[in-house]
């Protein structure tokens, strides 16, 4: 599981001091002209800003210069101190993408929901196959799926967006991240045919070498039936070609007239995919890679596009550093030595753990009596490094790339490119990854990617430089439609919470998790520990007993924490978000890339 | 980059001795076991561009070649595993009976530490194979250890011919008959799926003879509809490429026989062949070759009857044999599981080191590359410090292509060469699987009919 960590305190207390809250999710547009005047344009990424007035119009861009005359029936944005640049365009994205029935019944052994049916040779539908080729992604798309406004929030206004699903899940298509209805935003259909190397679970083909068979032959079959076609068409007897949807929905790619987007995140996921690329000869986009440096030589050519994934790997360390300023103490660290994810020689010598309040002085020490866990942390860390400079390594490698979204949380998004332009990536380079290197690569740059007269209305106006620190989203503009939002002081990370607010939380809540194949239900208890707000989580239905919750926030109504367990060897987290009603709550919990599930629940008892 | 320089590092720490040009080596003054042509005293061995170019007495080597001392050791060619499942992602496609198609060579991990761990233990080449669930399983992929390569292809052994898994007995019964109710839940189940499976591939054998002859006619006929299982079929019917049979019983061994000659197919290797010894005679007439264990037994019913003197009673029948280890800790030391043979049957050095050296390079249509210590051959040696059938003789250097890959001299704690760094703390590194054949197929056991 792919996962975003918290930056430390350090870097959170410095770089997210602000915050951008909607301020309404419609605002009332009263006319179709918009005036940004006097902002500080960045009109394509490298450029330097320009003090400028935009005028835009049904959409479009239609004067940018200084000292404009403003038509009268503009709506006015005095951007004196603001800065404008492109919006966002995300090379790849399920933004605004429905979750699947069953979703869940990915992966061997997990078959959640009805078991697939076979034909007379074994085999499954193409539907139970995951083999959807013919599916087009407007199906599930959905103008009122919260990751729309999300993703715009973080200043993207056009997404290429793609189904979900197995192996195969279908075509994706352009959208305009703006409009009240999906046709309406739907621009480019069926643009792109969307492979990964997931397996159909209980049925062929459940691993990546049964995948590769099934591709193998997919390709030569719908070559066939080009060809056949063909003949029928032109010659004369020639039985009438069988229809098969999957061939038929696969022609424009052997045909070579549609890429395959084919996601892979792990390096050998990429090996792979360029290897069916070579034999079978398909146009491919590398995507969602968070390990291209293995292979760049693989695209130093430049015959295979690159779309990178905007996640990081998270750092236990650091989070586990974070957790001991915010001084949880022994107990979490007796917890955690038990669970053994920190050292055995904390257990052992438990006198010092009743005097070190921080974990992280604790592990510090029980570093120094392990060299091999030394060399292996160190080891660690320098693989942390590698995936932080990925893209740098690659720019200076002069090979082009795209950012796209699909495994990265809205909320990680302008961190992870901060920490990737720490480690090496210019901001230039960044941003041609999010502007105009999507818009070639979707053949929408005559459209759209930078701020130019004639360009679609798609303007981010940010408080500062993009990437910098308190930079904030003020207004999005999408196709001529305005989003305000509003900057707000966010507390600093580490400050602790009034006494008072505890109240609201401290208590026994009964809750229920809306999985896709059934309720979880189980228990948080909250307390206040001597100033200090900790909870604990249990499971009615899964024995994992019961377990700390950490990075507890309170914030007036507003409670997020996290809940880590380790599945097969890696940390998995489950994060929270709450919105208290008294003495009830609902809220979200993301389960990193299985995608965020419903959660609601009440309190049950409270502490005299 | 650190992280590069790192990779790097790694992987010069397995090449110290292969500078510029990579594959260039003389060995001095070792005990050279050839295999096939004795045992050479004081010999030296030179390598070019990965190939053994030379072997004899003071040779005359260019200036500046890198250069190993073997005086008191013992040279014999890299060790081959015929049967293993290492170095791959994938090793059962459990959700079909017959799923020939599939072929792991197509989810090579070249980050398994089990490649260098096999290294260790002199082992150079292994024949990575799809696992016993199906009747009829993938494909396999012989592949050489070039630990430290990142490229998953460049594993490939180039040239090496191509194998298929078939499986008997209790394990296809067992996933598909009781975990979904399909056939085969019988050994008759068996040997009707297979029966089933070459009738299919003659049946689309034939409907493309048909279409290419129709072609030259009408060159606008249709093609029949392309079938990867069906062609792979035709191709074993061909004679393309060689059955590796996971069996055990000497019944169901004589089924399998009886149904080849039925389809005209004659290349097989018989894989643990526990009841081999009963059917030696059988086995050598129809040229099937065996790859056994050497004392491994009893691990479940089918394996009962089984005796240490296999590969000794199938080696004096005349059938090929070698010993496997299906495993990716044995396979470190399938030196010692050859040294066995001496102790249960008497076989000589030679036929004894030949079970893991030559006869498993026949097995996989290796043997004009490898397995033996010859001019001409690939460079693939592994050095020990005593006889290789001793006891006491440990692996010192291991050799791939002419570029030394292990050296215990310069043995790093930690051989990683891909490090997640969301990973748990290991208490160790690398974790195995012992029953490699069945790996991937726990989930075709969550529901039963």
């Amino acid at each position: 599981m792919r996962k975003i960590f918290l930056l430390p305190v350090l870097i959170l207390s410095m770089a997210c001091l602000v915050t951008a809250q909607p301020l309404d999710d419609d605002l009332p547009q009263i006319t179709g002209c918009i005036a940004l005047v006097n902002a500080k344009v960045v009109a394509s990424p490298g450029q330097a800003p320009v003090v400028s007035t935009v005028v835009m119009r049904d959409g479009l861009i239609t004067q940018i210069g200084p000292n404009l005359k403003i038509p009268s029936d503009a709506y006015r944005i005095a951007a004196d101190s603001l800065y404008a640049y492109p919006a966002f365009i995300d090379a790849f994205s399920y933004t605004g993408i429905k979750e699947a029935e069953n979703e869940g019944s990915q992966g061997p052994g997990n078959r959640g929901g009805q078991r697939p049916s076979f034909d007379a040779d074994g085999n499954p539908s193409l539907e139970d196959a995951g083999i959807t080729p013919y599916k087009s992604v407007r199906a599930t798309f959905d103008a009122k799926e919260k990751t729309i406004a999300d993703w715009r929030a973080q200043g993207f206004a056009i997404a290429h967006v793609v189904p979900k699903g197995k192996m195969l899940p279908g075509k994706g298509s352009v959208v305009v991240l703006s409009g009240k209805e999906a046709d309406l935003m739907l621009w480019k259909e069926d643009v792109s045919m969307f492979g990964q190397w997931t397996g159909a679970g209980g049925g062929y083909p459940s691993t990546v070498i049964g995948i590769m068979a099934k591709w193998r032959e997919l390709y030569h079959n719908a070559l066939q039936s080009v060809t056949h076609q063909s003949s029928y068409d032109h010659a004369t007897l020639i039985s009438r070609p069988k229809y098969n949807q999957a061939h038929e929905a696969l022609m424009p790619v052997v045909m070579k007239e549609m890429p395959v987007y084919f996601r892979a995140p792990k390096v050998k996921d990429i090996s792979r995919a360029l290897a069916l690329q070579k034999e079978l000869g398909m146009r491919m986009i590398i995507t969602d890679a968070e390990e291209a440096w293995y292979v760049k030589d693989k695209f130093k050519s430049g015959t295979i596009p690159l779309v990178l994934s905007l996640d990081l790997p998270e750092d236990k360390d650091e989070k586990k550093a974070k957790g001991g300023e915010e001084a949880k103490g022994a107990k979490e660290a007796d917890a955690s030595a038990e669970k053994g994810t920190e050292s055995k020689g904390k257990v052992e010598t438990k006198d010092s753990i009743a005097i070190d309040s921080s974990a992280n002085i604790v592990s510090a020490d029980t570093l120094k009596a392990d060299p091999e866990k030394e060399a292996f942390e160190k080891k660690r860390a320098e693989s942390l490094k590698a995936y932080r400079e990925q893209a740098g390594i690659l720019e200076k490698d002069g090979i082009a790339f795209s950012f796209g979204t699909m495994s990265v949380k809205t909320s990680d998004f302008s961190k992870n490119v901060s920490t990737m332009i720490e480690n090496g990536l210019s901001t230039e380079t960044a941003m041609k990854a999010l502007t105009t290197e999507p818009a070639k690569l979707l053949g929408i740059e005559k459209y759209c990617g930078t701020v130019e007269v004639g360009k679609m209305a798609n303007i981010i106006v940010s408080t500062k430089p993009l990437f910098e620190k308190e930079a904030a989203i003020k207004y999005m503009i999408v196709e001529g439609s305005l989003y305000a939002y509003e900057i707000k002081e966010k507390k600093k990370a580490g400050e602790k919470p009034t006494e008072a607010s505890f109240d609201l939380l401290i208590g026994t809540w009964s809750y229920t998790i809306e999985s896709p194949d059934q309720k979880r239900l189980g228990t948080f208890v909250f307390t206040d520990d001597v100033g200090e707000l900790t909870g604990t989580m249990s499971s009615d239905d899964i024995t994992t007993g019961i377990d700390q919750l950490e990075d507890i926030v309170i914030d007036d109504n507003k409670v997020s924490f996290t809940f880590d367990f380790e599945m097969g060897g890696q940390l998995v987290d489950l994060d929270f978000d709450l919105k208290l009603n008294g003495e009830t709550f609902e809220g979200t919990v993301s389960v990193g890339e299985f995608g965020s599930f419903s959660i609601t629940g009440a309190r049950t008892a409270k502490p005299n | 980059m650190k992280y590069t320089f790192f990779i790097f590092f790694v992987i010069s720490c397995l090449t110290t001795f292969a500078q510029a040009p990579p594959g260039d080596l003389i060995i001095r003054n070792g005990t050279v076991l050839t295999i096939t042509k004795g045992k050479l005293e004081e010999t030296d061995i030179l390598i070019q561009k990965g190939k053994i170019t030379a072997i004899g007495d003071h040779l005359k080597a260019p200036s500046g070649i890198k250069e190993i001392d073997a005086t008191g050791q013992y040279i014999m060619p890299g060790i081959i595993d015929a049967h293993s499942h290492i170095a791959i992602d994938a090793v059962n496609e459990a959700t079909h009976p017959v799923t020939a198609e599939v072929k792991v060579g197509d989810a090579i991990d070249p980050f398994d530490l089990s490649i260098y761990r096999a290294l260790a233990g002199g082992v150079t080449t292994s024949h990575a194979m799809h696992g016993s669930a199906n009747a009829i399983g993938g494909q396999c992929q012989t592949i050489k250890h070039r630990y430290g390569v990142l490229d998953p292809s460049a594993y490939k052994f180039e040239g090496a011919a191509r194998t298929i898994k078939f499986a008997l007995g209790e394990n296809p019964m067992r996933v598909h008959g009781e975990g979904r109710g399909v056939q085969p839940r019988t050994r008759m189940g068996v040997e009707r799926v297979i029966r089933d499976a070459f009738q299919q591939g003659l049946i689309y054998k034939e409907k493309w003879t048909t279409y290419e002859a129709e072609k030259k006619k009408n060159p606008n006929v249709p093609a029949p509809l392309y079938n990867e299982r069906n062609q792979t079929m035709a191709d074993i019917i061909d004679g393309k490429i060689i059955i590796q049979c996971h069996s055990y019983r000497a019944d169901e061994i004589l089924m399998l026989l009886s149904v080849l000659k039925d389809f005209g197919v004659k290349k097989i290797t018989f894989q643990h062949v526990n009841e081999g010894f009963k059917v030696a005679p059988e086995l050598a007439s129809f040229g099937a070759m065996a790859s056994v264990f050497s004392d491994w037994w009893a691990y479940k019913f089918e394996v009962y009857y089984s005796t240490a003197y296999n590969a000794t009673i199938l080696t004096r029948n005349g059938v090929v044999t070698s010993i496997n280890s299906d495993s990716g800790e044995l396979i470190r030391h399938l030196f010692h599981e050859a040294a066995k043979t001496q102790r249960y049957g008497d076989l000589s050095d030679d036929e004894a080191l030949a079970l893991i050296t030559i006869n498993p390079a026949r097995q996989l249509g290796i043997d004009t590359k490898v397995g033996s210590i010859e001019t001409g051959k690939d460079a693939d040696l592994a050095i020990f410090s005593g006889h290789p059938l001793s006891i006491y003789a440990i692996p010192q250097i291991t050799i791939v292509d002419g570029i030394v890959r292990f050296d215990k001299a310069k043995d790093p704690a930690d051989m990683r060469l891909y490090i997640d760094p969301e990973e748990a703390t290991p208490t160790y590194y690398g974790q195995e699987d012992v029953d490699g054949c069945m790996r991937d197929t726990e989930f075709m056991f969550s529901h039963r009919h």
